[in-house]
């Protein structure tokens, strides 16, 4: 018996999961339970690989046609045809004001806003992210503040109860306007922040989310066990937990190194080179890839402005026992031989 | 010098200056005059192209552009080019998506679990493009044949590096009904590709 194409679908889901697998990945946030279980469905059968091959392979060859043009036209035609009643639903209002960010990290310093927004809060989630290079203040319509270190993204859902904001990547700094009946709530892959009114700063690197107070008090939480997995901290000190919500330490905080990046300068004392690398590459559209685990490991005290990132890679190899060269698209820090 | 130009200047300092002409390269004259009558036709639209796919920056698409065009310069084998501005724009294009942290992290986190350094490269070669031309022929046929919704989608997730959630704040669908859409989208487009392999008589 010869079965046609869709029998055979039907007996075997592989490849629809595959797909499924393919845009979740590609076309959202997966977290680190849906990173396990993707995981763990890949390994359960040669056939998932197979098909997770396959659907990947189409999607490469998307990019590799000569129609993209005409298929981003199409698309932005029939937008512009057809255009959104969403896209008129915010009529954000251009005001200025001035705050301070953090007296520990920039006591004199004060900030210019622009684009504070009214209105009431959104049923869905508000995006605002930083492109590279750029460091971007966010004002929120309760008078948080937060300020965007490069390539860095949240997402803000206020409801009647709570405020939720989600740092998708990079590094913030909130400057939270206190409510104590309207608590927020920051989260970084499944490590979560819970104030009702101070400043602090989260980091979300490759490898873990870093909290850094210096005003006020915060409770770090993780999503798994929120009972055992909670650490309060005061101004003056930090938490790391690794992306799975486990508080991997806490102690003093280095406010200054932590929150360097505000005033454009990138300051480490004993960081791991994955972490500075991190950072830099939010400035940075040339991306420095680290070759090897002992290079990321490698301890590094530095400190340097925005403008001198390229000067900061190329001197690597005198300070460190690593070469660095070249290719068109990246900068390859590898081991020296 | 405003904020943003001093990002522009490190941007521009890593993709390449801005000049009025291609890029310098070690190439033929007749290369070189090929490559400069490109960038003179085509900069502009493709600056349009990319301001529309992905903003005005950073990194800003005269960047993007002018990255691309150097990327161009650079390829020793454009013999098999057959549509230069679509090479151009392919280029750039893959530029703009390697700029999104998220694209970038999809890509290394794919490329790990296949073992395969090309699924994060996803370089634009001309090489293996002319070698899956037949491919690609079957790929651009069997988009037409996709809904409007469904090359919308396929467009904003894998050529504008969107997320479900941005594109159901734009367009209004549910994220589960953007991701049944692209499902079955894929489907369609490896069905068209590939159809041997989908009744298991290959691998």
């Amino acid at each position: 018996m010869t079965l046609e194409p869709q029998q055979l679908d039907a007996q075997d889901p592989s490849h629809q999961e595959a797909r499924e697998w393919l845009g979740r990945i590609q076309a959202s946030e997966l977290t680190a339970a849906s990173r396990a279980e993707f995981e763990q469905w890949l390994q359960a059968s040669p056939a998932h690989r197979s098909a997770f091959e396959r659907a990947h392979a189409v999607w490469s060859l998307i990019g590799h046609s000569d129609q993209i043009e005409t298929w981003v036209n199409e698309v932005d035609g029939s937008r512009a045809a057809a255009p959104d009643a969403r896209s008129s639903r915010w009529q954000p209002l251009l005001t200025t004001r001035r705050i301070a960010i953090g007296a520990a990290v920039a006591a004199s310093a004060a900030l210019f806003l622009s684009m504070l927004r009214f209105g009431p809060p959104p049923a869905e989630p508000q995006r605002f992210a930083s492109g590279i290079a750029e460091t971007k203040t966010v004002p929120l319509a309760d008078g948080t503040v937060l300020t965007l270190a490069g390539s860095s993204e949240v997402k803000v859902a206020f409801t009647d109860k709570k405020r939720s904001v989600e740092l998708v990547q990079g590094s913030v700094f909130f400057d939270v306007a206190a409510k104590a009946d309207w608590p927020m709530t920051v989260t970084a892959a499944d490590t979560h922040v819970h104030v009702t009114g101070t400043a602090f700063g989260v980091r979300y690197g490759s490898r873990d989310v870093r909290v850094a107070v210096t005003e006020g008090k915060v409770l770090v939480t993780g999503a798994a066990d929120f009972a055992s997995q909670s650490v309060a901290l005061v101004a003056g000190e930090q938490a790391t937990a690794d992306l799975r919500g486990t508080i991997l330490a806490r102690g003093q905080a280095n406010i200054e190194a932590e929150l360097a990046w505000i005033k454009g300068r990138f300051v480490y004392d004993g960081a791991r080179l994955v972490d500075v690398i991190d950072d830099v590459n939010r400035y940075r559209l040339k991306k420095i890839e680290l070759d090897g685990e002992r290079v990321r490991d490698l301890k590094i005290t530095t400190s340097f402005g925005a403008a001198q990132i390229d000067q900061f890679v190329s001197g690597l190899p005198l300070a460190y026992p690593v070469n660095v060269s070249e290719t068109l698209d990246k900068t390859v820090v590898s081991a020296r031989r | 010098m405003s904020e943003r130009q001093h990002i522009n200047k490190i941007v521009r300092s890593i993709a390449g200056r801005r000049p009025d002409r291609a890029p310098d390269h070690p190439a033929t004259d007749w290369r070189k005059r090929f490559i400069d009558d490109l960038y003179r036709s085509h900069r502009r639209d493709l600056c349009v192209l990319l301001r529309r796919m992905f903003g005005s920056g950073p990194p800003e698409p005269e960047d993007l552009v002018q990255g691309a065009f150097q990327k161009f310069s650079e390829l020793d084998n454009i013999d098999h080019i057959e549509n230069p501005r679509a090479f151009l724009a392919k280029i750039a294009v893959n530029m703009g998506l390697k700029s999104i942290h998220r694209i970038r992290y999809a890509r290394r986190y794919i490329s790990e679990h296949l073992g395969n350094p090309e699924a994060e490269l996803e370089e634009i070669d001309p090489e293996r493009i002319y070698q899956g031309r037949q491919q690609l022929g079957a790929l651009d046929q069997a988009m037409t044949r996709l809904t409007v919704k469904q090359r919308e989608i396929v467009v904003r997730t894998r050529l504008k590096g969107e997320t479900y959630a941005r594109i159901s704040q734009t367009c209004g669908w549910s994220e589960a009904d953007i991701c049944r859409q692209l499902n079955r989208a894929l489907e369609i487009l490896a069905d068209a590709i590939d159809p041997v392999d989908r009744s298991g008589k290959s691998g």
